[in-house]
């Protein structure tokens, strides 16, 4: 049971962690591109 | 407006975002109740065996982002269109995650089956080899300044590391070892009860959507930071 949680604990670990590091680096890019004058059109 | 942002502006929609993600999610919750709780247990195997619903699309997944970065490869040098090049590049990064995915919990599975993390039999090893292919391509992408150089040598580094990708699917068959199991065996055998195919279906719809969702991120962050580097040049003439 303990390798079947090892396992899943990898894969959700390493999905949040990159899709967490994603959002950051757009985060930070749209306040850059926002600062530049002419922030991203709204949705 | 340049090319990149005008063809991709589909990444731009929260809506489309929001909805791929909770499709995701949902999609994955079903996926982890049908493997974990509703599929059977396998005959002669502990319930370690289970990690297969998620290794086995871990490993499709990591073929299909390698896949993209073959065919946007492809594109690039027939078009010279620098968005091909985005989507190659994406393509790449989540080949690489899925691919360290599909090694770690294959490496987990096989330290509960065969009592060692790792074992150098032809589909390990090959897989390994696959990984650091794409590594390489990675790096070269962070080691060339000019862009359309850049485009070019990792263009044409995709399309030849992508013959690893059949290497690697078919290595039980071309060097044959009996260790690595074979979960499905052809189209019409598919080797095991339907319930189980079931929950491997079910878990494979829910990684392609995730993929798909990491994609679209992905894909927004590339548009992001090539609007913020024209604007900086831009601001620098």
């Amino acid at each position: 049971m303990s390798y079947l949680v090892a396992a899943f604990g990898v894969i959700w670990l390493a999905v949040f962690a990159y899709v967490f590091a994603i959002d950051r680096k757009c985060e930070k890019l749209e306040k850059e591109i926002e600062s530049a004058g002419k922030g991203p059109k709204a949705d | 407006m340049n090319p990149l942002e005008k063809a991709l502006r589909l990444t731009e929609h929260p809506a489309l975002r929001a909805g791929l993600f909770l499709a995701s999610a949902a999609s994955m919750l079903a996926a982890l109740y049908l493997s974990l709780v509703w599929a059977p247990a396998a005959a002669g195997e502990t319930e370690a065996y289970r990690i297969m619903y998620f290794h086995v699309p871990t490993a499709i997944m990591a073929y299909l982002g390698f896949f993209v970065v073959f065919a946007a490869s492809v594109g690039y040098l027939w078009k010279r269109n620098l968005v091909f090049d985005a989507l190659a590049r994406v393509g790449a990064e989540l080949g690489v995650l899925f691919c360290f995915l599909m090694l770690a919990t294959g490496m987990i599975w096989g330290k509960q089956r065969w009592g060692a993390w790792w074992l150098w039999e032809p589909r390990l090893t090959t897989a390994l080899i696959l990984l650091v292919i794409y590594v390489g391509y990675l790096m070269l992408r962070n080691s060339v300044d000019n862009q359309a150089v850049r485009a070019r040598y990792a263009a044409v580094f995709g399309i030849v590391g992508f013959i690893d990708v059949p290497i690697v699917h078919f290595a039980i068959k071309l060097w044959g070892n009996v260790m690595h199991p074979v979960v499905i065996k052809s189209a019409s055998d598919a080797g095991m009860p339907p319930e189980m195919m079931l929950a491997l279906r079910v878990s494979l719809l829910a990684f392609l959507l995730t993929f798909a969702s990491l994609f679209l991120l992905r894909l927004r962050l590339e548009i992001l930071a090539s609007t913020a580097s024209s604007r900086l040049s831009g601001e620098t003439r």
